[in-house]
């Protein structure tokens, strides 16, 4: 039973009144009471959001996040994003890393209805799970890449950010870039390296698409496998002129790489990201990159699952697009 | 309620300084074992006095809720809460996952969550917000110890890093230790003017008291105009803020020790927007030695706060108390290591 804004009042010794000028932060509270209302918010575990209620009627008021791992920086971001966003609509939620552990998906999936009232799957590379399960709690994939499931979606533009960055090249006068890692928007109608939309938006600037060489990175997208894979770009296309990377850190390897190597970016070679990661405003020179937009995409995400708790939602699968934005930089422009 | 007086009962069968249990308060209190059980576990509709009356009691037999019972008699399921104060900074994302990771090798499943102000830390540790798990292991942020008054939290707790605490387990990061070390390699490489770039909250923590003292040993006073902060803490950005407005004091200095890496990341993008080569004009140095100080251009030096070993000990004494470990609250020093990379000047 959720304990409720009289208790609180109660074991804090003060009236309702006090607890509700505690909650809004309103001025003029004495530091003591402050202190005793919020050590018995905290005891009580009390919810001060009005919204969360009417939610949490009869449920857990808990919301899974199943995301491969925590040490990508990206992937961490969009954790919080949602675990804020969660928060901020008086859920509680719980993180549930697989570490690519098969099995680990369809436990959390076959935990609904008793430890959360609805699932977060954060694309868990490869453990798309065989069945989705009979439950009438909601599932919601964020970002599901290549995914079929038919359930609640969630995804970035992936056709906008192709064409984003396929632009900013074409006006950069860059001709021979080379991918390192997965392009991301190859989609589960794609055989080829390179998607169909990536390939169109090359070519609508003038690239040579069947002369764009993709590097895999042979494992996890960090910035080791990202000065990795910049060495075997060179090796590939000594005269490549553009690296598109799959996500920041690899671009921030192979910022790293080049830097040691002795070749200038942007002046030799232009560096793109993806992921807009805080570290791309302080690499030198810094990071050009797709904001795929983890606060919009979170957002989304809790906007499907709370319609779905209430019942208001229509019984098929909804997508939702969330656009993008280029952030452009030092490592495709140059120093101002 | 059985499994309480297993507890004090040796292989063979023979009470060995039996321990009180849950019943012995019932029959002191005059009261069912439920309702002693209701009151332990803080449940609501129990009426003041008899809370009072459940307490005296218990206190008078010498009681004292036993966890892992506890948590057979509420059906827990070996569930460990990992509490984190966020996911941005690389240090919290690392040591939750490399909890999660050691808790699973020991069987126990786990729950990660986020608590992003201290209220939330001090909930998930009393264990409001944590009643799903057995136990708790905390990375604090803004969480005292001393906050919680003398009460007990439902659950095992371990605290990892943060300020010593004397009524929890917790494992004490080398803090102190590394960042003496690193500061000393700072003036035994010729460097002597060393502004100490921080986050405003933490001047008191071991962090900064093993830069301070090494530059003592030097027979160095700290001085105030090489002290910079920035605006908030912890972020690449409060970095950049706080080395900007040094640099326009026009005050001189050859090394920048920073509170971590984030913190080094936003220097020395400032330093190179304003033409200060790094290492030659100035030495720049972290501390957690994340991935990011090893692909920084330059490499940056840190410290790793060996973190495989503050798992390691947090796991341990959080297992020994599921086990049915009572005694006193312990403390685990674990060590530090310099992580020389370009930025020193090597």
């Amino acid at each position: 039973m959720p304990a409720t804004m009289k208790e609180v009042a109660t074991r804090a010794g003060v009236s309702l009144k006090t607890v509700s000028r505690v909650v809004n932060r309103e001025p003029h509270i004495r530091p003591e009471t402050m202190a005793r209302v919020e050590a018995a918010i905290a005891e009580l575990g009390w919810t001060p959001n009005p919204s969360a209620r009417n939610l949490r009627t009869g449920r857990t008021g808990n919301v899974g996040i199943v995301v491969a791992e925590l040490r990508r920086p990206y992937l961490a971001m969009l954790v919080e994003a949602l675990v804020h966003e969660a928060g901020r609509l008086g859920l509680t939620a719980t993180v549930e890393p697989t570490h690519r552990r098969p099995g680990r998906v369809s436990d959390v999936l076959g935990a609904r209805g008793h430890l959360y009232d609805g699932v977060l799957l954060i694309d868990p590379e490869g453990l798309e799970p065989d069945t989705w399960g009979g439950s009438p709690q909601p599932v919601v994939v964020v970002q599901g890449g290549r995914w079929r499931a038919q359930v609640d979606r969630v995804d970035e533009d992936v056709v906008e950010a192709a064409g984003l960055v396929a632009r900013h090249l074409g006006l950069m006068a860059r001709t021979r870039p080379v991918l390192l890692g997965p392009d991301r928007a190859r989609s589960a109608v794609d055989h080829e390296d390179l998607s169909a939309v990536l390939r169109a938006a090359l070519a609508a600037v003038g690239i040579e698409t069947a002369a764009v060489p993709r590097i895999s990175l042979g494992g996890v997208g960090d910035r080791r496998a990202g000065a990795r894979a910049a060495e075997a770009a060179l090796r590939v296309r000594p005269d490549l002129d553009a690296l598109l990377c799959v996500n920041d850190e690899v671009a921030t390897g192979a910022l790293s790489y080049l830097a040691d190597q002795g070749i200038a970016v942007p002046d030799d070679v232009a560096i793109i990201g993806y992921d807009n990661l805080a570290d791309g405003q302080f690499t030198t020179p810094t990071l050009t990159t797709v904001d795929p937009s983890p606060a919009r995409l979170a957002r989304a995400a809790l906007e499907l699952l709370t319609e779905r708790l209430r019942g208001g939602a229509p019984a098929g699968p909804r997508q939702i697009t969330v656009p993008v934005t280029l952030v452009r930089r030092e490592s495709t422009m140059g120093m101002p | 309620m059985s499994t309480d007086a297993t507890n004090g009962t040796s292989a063979n069968g023979a009470s060995v300084n039996r321990r009180p249990t849950l019943a012995d308060v019932a029959r002191m209190a005059g009261v069912s074992a439920k309702t002693v059980s209701n009151v332990m576990l803080d449940r609501p509709n129990v009426s003041v006095r008899t809370r009072a009356t459940v307490w005296a009691a218990a206190e008078s037999v010498g009681y004292r809720p036993n966890h892992a019972g506890r948590g057979l008699v509420s059906g827990r399921t070996g569930r460990i809460a990992v509490v984190v104060p966020n996911l941005f900074q690389p240090y919290f994302a690392e040591m939750a996952e490399r909890l999660i990771l050691a808790l699973e090798d020991e069987g126990l499943t786990t729950t990660l969550r986020i608590a992003g102000d201290v209220h939330a830390e001090l909930a998930a540790v009393i264990g409001s917000t944590t009643r799903d798990a057995d136990g708790v292991v905390i990375c604090p942020a803004h969480f005292r110890a001393a906050a919680l008054g003398g009460r007990a939290p439902d659950n095992p707790v371990v605290q990892v890093g943060g300020p010593p605490a004397t009524s929890l387990d917790c494992v004490i990061m080398g803090e102190h230790a590394g960042a003496a070390a690193i500061t000393r390699h700072l003036l035994d490489a010729g460097r002597r003017r060393l502004a100490i770039i921080w986050n405003g909250l933490s001047t008191e923590s071991g962090r900064y008291a093993g830069v301070v003292d090494a530059l003592a040993e030097r027979g160095i006073e700290p001085d105030p105009a090489l002290f910079a902060v920035g605006s908030d803490w912890d972020r690449r950005e409060s970095g950049y803020e706080a080395m900007i407005g040094l640099l326009r004091t026009g005050v001189e200095f050859d090394a920048a020790v920073c509170a971590n890496d984030a913190t080094a990341i936003g220097v020395m993008r400032a330093l190179r927007s304003h033409g200060r080569r790094i290492p030659e004009d100035v030495a720049v140095t972290g501390f957690d030695n994340t991935d990011e100080s090893e692909f920084a251009s330059p490499p940056l030096t840190s410290v790793s706060p060996e973190p495989e070993a503050m798992v390691a000990a947090a796991v341990r004494m959080l297992v020994e108390r599921l086990d049915g470990y009572d005694g006193p609250a312990r403390a685990v020093h674990t060590g530090a290591e310099v992580m020389i990379r370009r930025s020193s000047g090597s």
